[in-house]
């Protein structure tokens, strides 16, 4: 700013400002070389900021040892002490400080400000520190603590929300670094206001320091889960540069980091064409969170759309439409990352974290999937996000927008064309998706169902959608199918397993460009090559298949089955992939497809609507659903499924891919499908298909649940209206997606563009999905289906093993809603459902999906089953709920389009309540000759669509279509559920939404408030999500969570709270950046004093938001140690039971160990409880200094006159008061 | 929610392995009784946040294992603890006995203020006797400390002794503050009151 005026002005007139300077003046009078005369210079070697922390904390540093002249080393010391010792946020940089002769004056004056905060009893800004007082002051640290602190490093430290703590331990070493960084960063433009992920500017509020370097706290990421880390919550990575989660790693980090690759796509989809370049680096930092905090940021986009938030989702919508969505956007969408991945690692308790993880994964699956296809990439993977969180559904939204955009390019016009390249990838697509389709088969539906998806996000976002229908154009979607395509592999691929597989999607084309990506982002392992990646993904993903297949039948995820659901899914997938492995290429391109599909997809449809429905379901199935799913697609579990599904699904398969799900109920649904296909495609494609759909699925839900599903199914059957669909449309999905969003026509586009749209239209409401299933399966997808089939054939082979494999072919959606619907048909369902929306429309699609499946019945059918199948599925059990969950999250999708991130959050909470749902996006991408994508997409309406769509296809051909689950929204669902539903909401208003949010802010200043303001806001829109999220929640926890303490607090609900709370903080930092400007325009007038009493009045709203956080973050984790205790003193305590002689060297081994870990457990309990007790303390002065300064700014303004003196005086009370009374306790 | 008290005091119960710290504990914080003895392992605590004077105060009662093994284990968070109950059984004499012994400790491990009470539990079961009530107020009163007869079984007792030493903590903490010289006071006041309460019981 204008250093000189400042302080001309300091001195003058800001009350507020200049009472800091004048309790500065007071703190460092008596200090040799430090005299305070503004708050620039002053402050610019250091000395003053060093006599300040000497004044308080002697011990802290030796201040006679000080020299003026080493500016950098006092700024160092005294930066680095704050942070440790204090934990006061380093704001500011040291090398800043030797750069600039007069360094930036707001930046020292918050900086100043928490210094003041502190001292004063009041936490710094950043709200973390962790206050660490004297020893004298209580004799209660008990020795134990420090164990624990030693024990549990990575633990958070209460004190250290902001990470600092985090910094604390790493302290010095970690700030070496940060400065080589920063040093970088200073090169690059003004001093360290760089993010060292995304290379953006970093206003004030977004300031993250870790490590040294800069960060906007929303590009602080999890390498591998890309959730936003959180302070105590966060480790350095083994990648230089990375970090992260604590949590993580323990509980599910093969799965996280799976999980991070995922990441790495969703960055890509966020930046989506951009990203797509990037990110296969992103990807392969995509683990590295950290240093691709660029893909982070587009992650959040993807993530954020699932996770996080409207915002992210907007911004998802925004970036997908113009591709970089803004940082801003990024950076909300990074937040509900970070929202879902604190939430997950921190919370989480490790569970929790499990679950997280799997969505994670899920998402990442989702997000890889989305990296292929920007768009479609985007959508399934946002689908398969929005499963487990709400917000995924945004994302899905993004996705669905990203695709819509494609879609309705397509669709327009681009449609025709893109079905024809759908085709043309499809016959690919189809190949691939049946690799791709496990996992990929979202991805392949991505293509069409990304389209679709985005479509289904449209539909929420419908607005969106026509951006993006309007930005893309039949080119664009080409592009962005192309990019959707790469980063679906990519993400697929990354997803762990299997989705790679989707590097096979994108392996149409995309796959090898994409396939780099991919690995890295699939892989853990970035190091991947595409090609090889791709295969080595096929390899991957069939082995992973295999096990998983196995396992998912047995719906060993279940409980973590959001999470986990996705993973299974993946896993199904992955089998279904293994298939499709081989045709990974194909099915990823499926799910490019779908998304792109919506473009392109009318042909490729099918196949991809396969794939991407397959793969959401996989995801979502990971848990429970994508298990049977995955055992459908894959393995032998579907055999009994697929027994039914199997018989049916080859034929179903022949219609579409099988569908296998479908196909037993393809069987029927087949048939059904088929015609009912032909009938939509033709003329009233809703009814048959809504026919279809109901019969076929309750068909496909029983095929894909084989057990009781099978009722579910009926819900499924919806879904698998959608399903067909899906496998048809990918298109179909996409279809009904574009059904509800009609415009969207994405869906139908892929698939038939007119029938499906129209279809879409008419199921839109009803079985949009239905119709687009329909659709897509039918026509298209049979075609494509055949065509696929024969490269099914291949996957067949691979799938063979898994029947479902067929059916998801012949609907992703069936595929993955059978693998969903495993748990339930309404998994797949749901699955179905979502790859729909995702399809279809993002948003709106689903949400008319959802509405006409809840609203209507007939094209309800879909809706309908979805909603009956969360209810059978609640009903029938509450466990199941996390297959449920997939399916619910499909009928979700499907169903309600809440949007599609609510229901791939909500697949779970929809089981429990039945409304969310359909985050899973099972696209099952027939590689079909037809090349057509069922539509991946149409999987999220999957159950139904894949079953109409296997049937379609298996009809149609019966070759099994290559699955490709896009479990989009399961993970999403699960990590942000209720985010989720917010970000639905948000993504509808979207814009509005940030108003609101600001409306209610302003209103709310308070800390408490926000959370729950933001819960009241978007809660009535969401309140059924929330409940049901809770519900599932519950249940889940329940299930899996042996604990259930009365005062027990599901995971869920604390993961939706945080989602809440990271969309505020976004809003927050956005009126930051907005009122950082203001401050810096105007100088030293009046204003400025009331201005910087709102700043800091800010930046209080977000210490309280980041208190809340830290303290449901503690919650969380005290929850997960809790049940670990147990776990480990169940353990220990049959080990000492064993007579002494009885034991060997091992078992005493083994004794000691677990003695240790129960002591370590205690004291991380402890620890938690501490470190309540000290932001307890500290944000107790904080709220009376608050209180404070409202009153002086009260005064200031209401008596001009004499606001300096009020200031003055209040401040020097506060002050004086509170250094009496530190200083007494001190004593 | 988890932020909404006054105070955090950390409590540490120690005795013979089996007089009932546990069950004391599960009384105190979660109001039920288990009769099935499972020794502790290691180290424990729990929280109840209760009233006090018109302040919520939350203790953490931290549990730990009676068992000589789990020794080292549990005497390193004797330093963190505000107040240290002991606990013997009535039952038992040489649990009693030992009273002295984890006396020792807590003066060789304990900070040196350390708020003190002693619990003779078990007092249900008065046909089993075997250490006359006015023992255990003599031992009370020769370390100037308060004293309870209490009964996880059948509640008596719990309550009052977790909210009076709580009480007491907290009378140290206000006064600690309040006036800094008064804390020479305040151990004496606390004596006095030791002295009082154990009259009452």
């Amino acid at each position: 700013m204008s250093p000189s005026c400042v302080e001309t002005r300091t001195a003058c007139r800001m009350a507020a400002i200049k009472a800091l300077q004048q309790w500065c003046k007071q703190q460092c009078d008596g200090y040799r070389d430090v005299s305070i005369t503004n708050m620039t210079t002053s402050f610019r070697d250091g000395l003053a900021f060093c006599a300040i922390l000497h004044k308080h904390r002697p011990d802290l540093i030796d201040f006679n040892s000080l020299s003026k002249e080493n500016v950098y080393e006092n700024n160092h010391l005294a930066f680095r002490v704050a942070e440790e010792k204090l934990g006061i946020p380093a704001l500011l940089d040291a090398e800043d400080m030797v750069k600039l002769r007069v360094p930036d004056r707001l930046s020292m004056l918050t900086y100043v400000s928490q210094y003041y905060n502190y001292f004063h009893g009041r936490s710094p800004i950043g709200g973390l520190g962790a206050i660490k007082r004297p020893p004298e002051d209580t004799i209660e640290e008990p020795a134990g603590k420090k164990i624990i602190s030693h024990a549990p490093p990575s633990q958070p430290h209460p004190a250290a929300r902001t990470g600092h703590a985090f910094l604390k331990d790493n302290s010095v070493i970690e700030n070496a670094p940060v400065r080589a960084g920063i040093k970088e960063i200073d090169s690059n433009g003004l001093v360290s206001s760089k993010c060292t992920v995304c290379g953006q500017h970093v206003h004030l509020v977004q300031r993250h320091m870790a490590e040294g370097k800069l960060y906007h706290r929303n590009c602080f990421k999890c390498k591998q889960c890309t959730r936003t880390l959180q302070p105590g919550n966060y480790k350095v990575g083994d990648a230089p540069g990375t970090f992260i989660c604590s949590n993580h790693h323990p509980g599910s980090t093969s799965p996280v980091s799976s999980n991070a690759a995922p990441s790495g796509p969703y960055k890509p989809v966020t930046a989506q064409s951009g990203q797509h370049a990037t990110s296969p680096a992103s990807q392969g930092q995509a683990n590295q969170t950290p240093s691709s905090k660029w893909s982070v940021a587009s992650q959040p986009v993807q993530n954020g759309a699932s996770n996080r938030t409207v915002v992210g989702f907007v911004g998802n919508n925004d970036s997908t439409q113009s591709v970089g969505p803004t940082a801003g956007q990024p950076g909300k969408v990074m937040h509900s990352d970070s929202l879902s991945n604190r939430s997950s690692p921190e919370t989480t308790n490790r569970t929790a974290m499990g679950f997280y993880k799997t969505h994670k994964d899920s998402q990442n699956v989702g997000n890889a999937a989305e990296p292929e296809d920007p768009q479609k990439g985007t959508p399934a993977s946002r689908t398969s996000e929005t499963p487990p969180r709400v917000p995924l559904n945004i994302p899905a939204q993004a996705y669905l927008q990203s695709l819509k955009g494609k879609n309705d390019n397509t669709s327009s016009s681009p449609q025709n064309s893109v079905q024809k390249e759908a085709k043309k990838d499809p016959a690919a697509s189809g190949q691939y998706t049946s690799p791709s389709n496990f996992t990929n088969t979202s991805t392949t539906l991505s293509p069409s169902s990304s389209g679709r998806w985005s479509a289904s996000p449209v539909v929420k976002n419908e607005p969106k959608d026509d951006y993006s229908s309007q930005k893309p154009s039949s080119s664009a979607v080409k592009t962005k199918e192309a990019r959707d395509k790469f980063f679906q592999s990519s993400t697929v691929v990354a997803e762990p397993t299997n989705n790679q597989s989707p590097g096979g999607r994108e392996s149409p084309k995309i796959t090898s460009s994409n396939g780099p990506g991919r690995p890295a982002a699939l892989t853990p392992v970035s190091t991947k090559p595409e090609g090889q990646g791709e295969k080595e993904k096929a390899r991957n993903k069939i082995l992973m298949a295999i096990p998983s297949s196995p396992k998912s039948p047995v719906g060993t995820d279940e409980p973590k089955s959001d999470f986990f659901p996705p993973r299974n899914v993946d896993m199904s997938q992955g089998v279904s992939k293994t298939p499709v492995q081989k045709e990974d290429t194909e099915r990823p391109i499926p799910k490019e497809r779908k998304s792109k599909m919506p473009t392109s997809v009318p042909t490729p449809e099918p196949t991809k609507n396969i794939t991407a429905s397959s793969q959401p379901q996989s995801t979502k199935n990971t848990t429970a659903p994508s298990q049977p799913q995955s055992t459908k697609n894959t393995t032998a579990p579907s055999q009994p499924q697929s027994t039914k599904n199997t018989t049916a699904p080859s034929q179903p398969q022949s219609t579409k891919n099988t569908t296998v799900p479908s196909q037993p109920q393809s069987t029927k649904n087949t048939t059904a499908p088929s015609q009912p296909q032909s009938t939509k495609n033709t003329t009233a494609p809703s009814q048959p298909q809504s026919t279809k759909n109901t019969t076929a699925p309750s068909q496909p839900q029983s095929t894909k649940n084989t057990t009781a599903p099978s009722q579910p199914q009926s819900t499924n059957h919806t879904p698998w209206s959608s399903h067909p669909q899906s496998t048809n449309n990918k298109p179909g999905s996409n279809q009904p997606q574009s059904t509800n969003n009609t415009p969207w026509s994405s869906q139908p586009q892929t698939t038939k563009n007119t029938p499906g749209s129209n279809q879409h239209q008419p199921t839109k409401n009803t079985g949009s999905v239905y119709l687009e299933l329909m659709k897509s399966i039918p026509g298209s997808n049979h075609p494509e289906l055949t065509k696929t089939t024969p490269k099914i054939t291949d996957i067949k082979t691979t799938n063979t093993t898994t029947p479902e494999k067929y059916p998801i072919p012949s609907t992703t959606g069936l595929s993955s809603t059978s693998r969903v619907q495993k748990g339930d048909n309404h998994t797949p369902k749901a699955q179905t459902p979502s790859s729909k929306v995702s399809k279809g429309e993002g948003p709106e699609e689903w949400r008319s999906m959802l509405k006409s499946v809840k609203d209507k019945p007939a094209a309800p059918g879909i809706q309908h089953n979805t909603e009956k199948p969360p209810l059978k599925e609640d009903k029938a059990s509450p466990k199941k709920p996390i297959s449920t969950t997939t399916t619910v999250i499909n009928q979700d999708l499907s169903g309600k389009d809440r949007k599609p991130s609510q229901p791939v959050a909500f697949a779970p909470w929809e089981a429990s309540k039945g409304d969310h749902k359909a985050p899973v996006v099972t696209t099952t991408i027939t590689p079909n000759p037809s090349g057509k994508e069922n539509k991946p997409a149409q999987r999220p309406t999957s159950p139904a669509a894949p079953t109409k769509e296997d049937n379609g296809e298996a009809k149609a051909s019966n070759m099994p279509p290559k699955k490709k689950l896009l479990i989009v929204n399961v993970d999403l669902i699960s990590d942000l559920p209720k985010p989720q539903q917010k970000w639905q909401d948000e993504d509808a208003r979207k814009e509005t939404e940030p108003i609101r949010w600001r409306s209610h802010w302003g209103s709310d200043e308070d800390a408490s408030s926000p959370p729950a303001v933001p819960k009241d806001d978007k809660q009535s829109p969401y309140g059924d999500g929330y409940l049901k999220t809770s519900s599932w929640m519950d249940n889940q926890k329940g299930t899996s969570q042996t604990k259930l303490n009365s005062e027990y607090i599901p995971e869920e609900y604390i993961q939706e709270e945080l989602q809440i709370i990271e969309q505020e903080l976004d809003y927050l930092e956005l009126r930051g950046v907005d009122m950082e400007k203001q401050l810096r325009s105007c100088d030293g007038d009046d204003s400025e004093d009331s201005l910087m009493v709102d700043w800091f009045k800010l930046i209080h709203e977000k210490q309280l938001l980041l208190r809340r956080e830290s303290e449901l973050n503690y919650i969380s984790r005290t929850q997960v140690l809790e049940s670990q205790q147990v776990d480990v003193d169940t353990e220990l305590r049959n080990l000492m039971k064993k007579p002494d002689h009885m034991k060997n060297a091992k078992d005493r081994a083994r004794e000691q160990e677990l003695l240790e870990k129960l002591v370590l457990i205690v004291n991380d309990r402890s620890e938690i409880v501490e470190c309540l007790d000290e932001d307890r303390i500290r944000e107790k002065a904080e709220d009376e200094v608050m209180e404070a300064m409202m009153k002086r700014h009260s005064d200031s303004h209401q008596p001009k006159e004499s606001p300096e003196p009020n200031l003055k005086k209040r401040s020097r009370f506060s002050i004086s008061g509170l250094f009496k009374s530190k200083d007494k306790s001190k004593t | 929610m988890a932020k909404s008290y006054d105070h955090l005091f950390k409590l540490l119960l120690i005795g013979d392995s089996g007089v009932g710290k546990t069950c004391l504990i599960v009384r105190f914080s979660e109001d039920s009784f288990n009769n099935t003895y499972i020794s502790t392992i290691g180290i424990d605590f729990k929280i109840r946040t209760t009233e006090i004077q018109g302040k919520k105060i939350k203790l953490q009662v931290w549990d730990t294992a009676g068992q000589e093994r789990f020794k080292t284990i549990t005497t390193a968070y004797y330093r963190g603890a505000m107040g240290i109950i002991l606990v013997y059984d009535i039952t038992d004499e040489r649990s009693f006995e030992n009273i002295q012994n984890w006396m020792k400790s807590i003066k060789e491990n304990a900070a040196a203020g350390v708020e003190r009470m002693l619990l003779g539990n078990k007092c249900d079961i008065e046909i089993k006797r075997k250490v006359p009530k006015d023992r255990g107020e003599k031992l009370a009163k020769e370390h100037n400390i308060r004293f309870f007869e209490t009964s996880a079984k059948s509640s008596q007792n719990v309550d009052e002794a977790f909210n009076t030493l709580a009480s007491d903590i907290l009378m140290k903490i206000t006064k600690r503050s309040a006036p800094g010289a008064k804390e020479v006071d305040l151990r004496s006041s606390t004596k006095t009151k030791n002295s009082n309460k154990c009259s009452l019981v």
